[in-house]
């Protein structure tokens, strides 16, 4: 990628010519030529057929959506709420891994078979459920101990640590 | 191949899961006006319909996944965005409760029925539950119009979407290694090698996890014991 930002001219004084917006659309431009080479042949197919890229990216939105959330609100139990969308986002990618990668990643690994499938992807996401119980239970117990304490289940008001 | 009476009946049944996902949509937005709240679901339905129809018209072969994918991402993303923007924290579990729907939408297209199960028996039936109750015990010191978003939420949504364009680049161009091709007889029964694969490779771990729960339960009732 910086290989093909660094090839916009041949010489420094050319590099220097070009504006900020015409250097953004010659990024963009080598960007959608790759991806058009590696990735598909049209934009559409992006939308009409499904491998790992479509379960990443969605698994990326939701995990900056719980992110902000996490980040920006100030009620706890919103936040208890964005960080178990973090959870599924996780989730979602590595069952989708798995469906991708199970049969390839374990003829590699461990045997010589065909088709020998690891569900490894899916054990893990077991136990990422099992540690979002936990942290459901813990997180609802703290959040009414500091209400009984402070009159209040807003961030703000944990300041007894700040300074 | 599925017959013209099969599809016509998984278009029934996906349109009415567009109802009810716009419905839920304009139950989001609810705080806009009436005109804006319609337009809004009708771009969400009329993108969907663009991708169906896509979907139909290119892709014969398994042209009824695809349209299930973006259907259950309709609802993840939906559910998702309307979790960290609505200020009722209840209708906020309301809609990730309709996320985690999409998502064990995504565990059955990605051949993982256990964890679907799992996702709607233990995380919609048990842990949002677990919040649903929480919300509702705490309802008088929450309020309903109570603003919700700190002041620095500008900066995190920046910060998410520096995070998203880093992530987004990076998986669009990821181009790893093909994967086998799969039948589905070879796949077997899910559930049971799922399970064997707990209880013989990964006892240990699945033993440790038992362990934190009954921790996580201790540490709960004591911490909100009344001395």
């Amino acid at each position: 990628m910086l290989a093909m930002l660094l090839q916009t001219g041949e010489t420094a004084a050319e590099v220097a010519r070009i504006s900020g917006a015409e250097a953004f659309a010659t990024a963009w431009g080598y960007m959608m030529q790759h991806w058009f080479a590696n990735a598909g042949d049209t934009p559409m197919r992006f939308f009409t057929s499904i491998d790992y890229h479509q379960y990443f990216i969605v698994s990326c939105f939701i995990f900056c959506l719980g992110f902000y959330g996490v980040a920006a609100r100030r009620n706890a139990i919103s936040m208890l709420l964005s960080l178990e969308l973090m959870l599924n986002a996780v989730n979602i990618n590595m069952s989708a891994f798995n469906w991708y990668w199970g049969p390839a990643v374990t003829r590699a690994a461990f045997t010589s078979e065909e088709a020998v499938i690891t569900n490894l992807g899916q054990c893990f996401s077991v136990f990422t459920i099992i540690v979002a119980a936990a942290e459901a239970a813990v997180g609802l117990a703290i959040i009414i101990a500091f209400y009984r304490m402070r009159k209040s289940i807003m961030l703000d008001d944990a300041n007894l640590m700040k300074w | 191949m599925a017959t013209p009476l099969q599809i016509f009946f998984s278009y029934l049944l996906v349109a009415g899961l567009l109802v009810g996902i716009s419905s839920l949509i304009m139950l989001a937005l609810a705080r806009f006006r009436p005109h804006r709240r319609l337009l809004a679901t009708l771009a969400v339905l009329g993108f969907t319909a663009f991708v169906w129809s896509m979907a139909t018209l290119t892709q014969p072969g398994y042209r009824l996944l695809v349209c299930y994918f973006w259907l259950f991402t309709a609802a993840v993303i939906g559910g998702g965005v309307g979790c960290v923007t609505i200020r009722n924290v209840f209708h906020a579990a309301l809609m990730l409760i309709l996320s985690l729907l999409g998502v064990a939408g995504y565990f059955i297209l990605v051949n993982a029925e256990f964890l679907a199960m799992v996702q709607v028996i233990i995380y919609i039936g048990g842990i949002m539950v677990l919040f649903l109750f929480g919300i509702m015990v705490s309802q008088n010191i929450i309020g309903t119009q109570l603003k919700q978003n700190a002041p620095q939420s500008p900066w995190a949504a920046i910060c998410a979407g520096v995070l998203f364009m880093v992530m987004f680049f990076t998986g669009l161009f990821m181009t790893l290694k093909p994967a086998l091709t799969v039948t589905p007889d070879v796949l077997g029964n899910n559930t049971g090698s799922v399970g064997w694969s707990l209880m013989a490779t990964y006892a240990l771990p699945f033993e440790v996890a038992s362990v934190l729960l009954l921790m996580a339960m201790l540490g709960a009732i004591i911490l909100v014991r009344k001395d």
